[in-house]
């Protein structure tokens, strides 16, 4: 089992948080002070895993920042399925920048993470998804999650 | 258009793609036609209209995967007819888009087509046919919703009829289901541990609330709820493992450690006795999760270390044969059974002769019902029989359906005229009293997946059986009936006004149900203390009517039996009774009320020694309960039995190494 990591990188009112690993009952937040930055950048993409004790803790956490600005960056599936399915996730003053999106090749059982990126993959109110998503043996590769679930954040 | 050599060289669909709906919205009246019959040729089922109107009344009828939509149309452009359909009918707008046009084909106003219609593609006329029908695809999930298998909640009963279920399978299957009763979760455990899963299931209610199970490797080593009641006090008394003294001692104790600690540390517990008290303890956590709500769930699969306390397939089996003897409502199994009612119960490839959870009281209080699924039997069958409990029917099948030893086979069986027309009368005669909404749960139709009157009868219909062929019979004029009654319900639920006005109602008159229960059972309480058991008998009934769910009412309704214990059926009372107790709900057997009423039962079956230990546990837990010391003082004449270690049960033996004198 992979545990929770933090690294932070404070530049002026600029913070990046980089979080890995998994988040339960033995991620301690109580550390991961996030005053005094206005614009918050929270880099997602090594979380392997959250559970009901983490998702109570991350809220707990994230409403503790003042009015700051928040990006969620290179969010996993586990954590678009909690921004889909528990209010106050993705707090009022957050927002996804850039999230993944399982992609799977019946024939071959080859999976793939694709990246959506805001503005280029996805906006305010709609999903562009990549018109030619392949596997590594140029296959072509269905998304595999159900869209009218996976997409509803976006227009939360 | 072109059409490379006349041939349609689309690849041609499996089977399952074949039933895809397709609906055209085009006015070019040549190009309509020609891509219909393109789709048409490669199995797809075609609607071809020209205007937004008759588009309109096809998708208020029909379930279409599909659209596809020409940008200009006379009336209206085809980009604001989706977003208009969208926004007035999300229930009928599931379909894919996909746009077409021969004007438009500037990139900016493409690209903003395909963000406010959410469409998959945009084509450019003119197009290739084979272009245009490569689109033509649905994913796995829309495509289990339209067969016969029917919603997605009813694959998840039927994944056990499957060898081997893959981890993307089990995701699938779960993500599928909108919203989930907490009464499926043990169904949902079940699963997870059956098949070898490690990961957290995230549990969602209604109020906000999170809860979740963590598992390793099919073994449940977490239960995390918002209600963290301990209970470990009662429950190291009544196992036995503590004396009441020692606790309430150890409870004084003003030091941060823990209960069980306190007592390891002063040798009043033995570790291991108290691993056993934390098992039981999560068992009481994951019953409370089981409950009578809409909840929502997510399981994502991650690594996860094997701990302990932790709950194994084995013990789970004990736990699932409690849960659903106690937490499940008889009205919800039926509801949930009402689908399979006349499919075959079939053996699962786990199922065995010797298999342990055949040895279960569930199973066991049923007399034969394993020789009986050896020669698969239908649920309908199976509840005509006359010594067979209606309740004990559905939760000992449930129970089966839940360990993955049986599934129902994939068709219906002919249903005998006479059998068909007995399950008809019995359905007519229990929903006439029913409200439209009690209707549709009755028969587990409120699956939001299914939009139309039509694919809601459809799905009903099984239940039924086939329409009767003799006009003039009965069974035929009852059939058109229920048929009339249930589509009628239909288009009133389906009706967000009527729905929610009939909720409201609902709702109120459960209520004051409810109400009612509560007073009824204190009267009935108070009968019980001054041994008027007739009395109680009646009130109980009334009990049973108003709200069988009442905490307690097993309880009481037990001591009510015992007291009114016909001599000349005892045998048959005393199974009532034990099917009484066995619906007790884990926590409410850590009330005092338990080994009184469990005291009384053994009593009733002649265990005396039993009896008075029972009665000491009660005591142990409230000494203030009169009417225990009273029965203990009842058989103090009677000499209590001395366990023999020889003939002893291992279990009883084993555990009575770890109990305190």
């Amino acid at each position: 089992m992979s545990k929770f990591d933090v690294k932070m990188d404070k530049a002026g009112e600029s913070l990046k948080v980089n979080l890995a690993g998994s988040i339960d009952e033995d991620a301690d937040f109580t550390q991961l002070s996030l005053a005094g930055a206005s614009k918050i950048e929270i880099e997602m993409s090594g979380l392997k895993s959250i559970n009901s004790c983490g998702i109570r803790e991350w809220i707990k956490w994230l409403s503790t920042v003042p009015a700051s600005k928040i990006s969620f960056n290179q969010c996993p599936k586990v954590i678009v399925d909690q921004i889909n399915m528990v209010d106050g996730f993705l707090p009022a003053n957050a927002k996804v920048e850039s999230f993944f999106v399982p992609y799977y090749n019946d024939d071959s059982g080859a999976e793939k993470n694709v990246l959506f990126r805001y503005g280029t993959e996805f906006s305010d109110s709609a999903v562009m998804p990549p018109s030619d998503v392949k596997d590594d043996d140029g296959n072509p590769m269905e998304m595999d999650v159900i869209e009218s679930k996976y997409f509803k954040f976006i227009k939360k | 258009m072109s059409i490379e050599n006349g041939v349609f060289s689309a690849e041609k669909p499996s089977v399952e793609d074949s039933k895809i709906k397709i609906l055209i919205l085009e006015d070019d009246v040549s190009l309509g036609e020609a891509l219909k019959e393109g789709l048409s040729r490669v199995g797809h089922s075609v609607f071809l209209v020209a205007d937004p109107d008759a588009a309109t009344e096809v998708l208020s009828t029909e379930r279409i995967d599909i659209l596809y939509v020409d940008c200009l149309l006379p009336q209206v452009m085809g980009i604001d007819y989706v977003t208009k359909i969208r926004n007035e009918m999300p229930s009928r707008a599931r379909f894919k888009t996909v746009l077409m046009s021969g004007i438009y084909t500037d990139k900016d106003f493409i690209s903003e087509a395909i963000k406010k219609t959410q469409a998959i593609a945009f084509l450019r006329k003119p197009f290739n046919l084979e272009e245009a029908i490569k689109f033509a695809k649905i994913d796995d999930v829309a495509r289990r919703e339209r067969e016969d298998i029917g919603s997605p909640r009813k694959s998840l009963y039927q994944i056990f009829a499957r060898n081997v279920v893959s981890n993307r399978e089990k995701r699938k299957l779960i993500e599928s289901l909108e919203e989930v009763s907490g009464f499926d979760l043990p169904f949902i455990y079940s699963l997870l541990v059956e098949t070898k899963s490690s990961g957290h299931l995230n549990i969602y209610g209604t109020d906000g609330n999170v809860s979740g199970v963590s598992l390793s490797n099919g073994v449940i080593v977490g239960v995390d709820i918002e209600d963290k009641t301990t209970y470990l006090g009662e429950m190291l008394i009544q196992s036995g493992y503590s004396l009441p003294e020692d606790v309430q001692e150890a409870l004084n104790d003003k030091s941060p450690r823990r209960l069980g600690t306190r007592l390891i540390q002063a040798n009043k517990l033995s570790p291991h006795a108290f691993d056993l008290i934390l098992t039981e303890q999560m068992n009481i956590r994951l019953s409370r999760t089981i409950v009578d709500a809409t909840i929502r769930i997510n399981f994502a699969a991650a690594e996860v270390e094997p701990i302990e306390p932790s709950i194994d397939s084995d013990s789970l089996s004990y736990f699932l044969h409690d849960w659903i003897a106690s937490k499940l409502s008889v009205a919800w199994l039926k509801s949930m059974h009402m689908m399979w009612g006349n499919y075959r119960i079939v053996r699962s490839g786990t199922y065995k002769n010797d298999h342990p959870v055949l040895k279960m009281s569930l199973i066991e209080s049923l007399e034969g019902l394993t020789q009986h699924i050896d020669r698969g039997v239908t649920l309908v069958e199976l509840l005509s029989q006359t010594n067979y409990h209606e309740a004990a029917v559905h939760k000992a099948i449930h129970f089966l359906l839940t360990k993955g030893l049986i599934v129902f086979s994939k068709s219906q069986t002919v249903v005998n005229p006479l059998e068909q027309l007995r399950t008809l009368k019995k359905i007519y005669s229990e929903i006439q009293n029913k409200n439209q909404l009690q209707v549709i749960e009755y028969f587990g139709l409120g699956d939001e997946t299914v939009t139309t009157v039509e694919n809601m009868v459809e799905d009903f219909l099984p239940v039924l059986g086939e329409q009767p062929k003799d006009t003039k019979s009965e069974a035929y004029k009852l059939w058109g009936q229920i048929k009339a009654r249930v589509s009628e319900s239909c288009s009133s639920y389906l009706d967000a006004g009527q729905r929610k006005q009939a909720k409201q109602n609902l709702l109120k008159t459960e209520a004051e149900k409810k109400l009612k229960a509560s007073s009824v059972i204190e009267e009935a309480k108070q009968a019980l203390q001054l041994n008027q058991y007739s009395k109680a008998g009646n009130l109980m009934a009334q009990v049973a009517e108003l709200n069988p769910e009442i905490a307690q009412f097993h309880l009481f309704n037990a001591w009510t039996k015992v007291g009114n214990i016909d001599n000349s059926k005892q045998g048959q009372s005393l199974k009532d009774i034990e099917f009484e107790l066995m619906q007790v709900p884990p926590d409410e057997k850590y009330d005092a009320l338990y080994p009184f009423v469990t005291g009384l039962f053994q009593k009733a079956k002649g265990d005396i020694s039993g009896a008075r230990k029972s009665f000491e546990k009660c005591l142990a837990l409230n000494a203030g309960m009169i009417v225990a010391r009273r029965e203990l003082n009842q058989l103090g004449s009677m000499a209590a039995n001395k366990d023999d270690i020889l003939s002893m049960d291992l279990k009883k033996m084993v555990s009575g190494f770890f109990k305190k004198k």
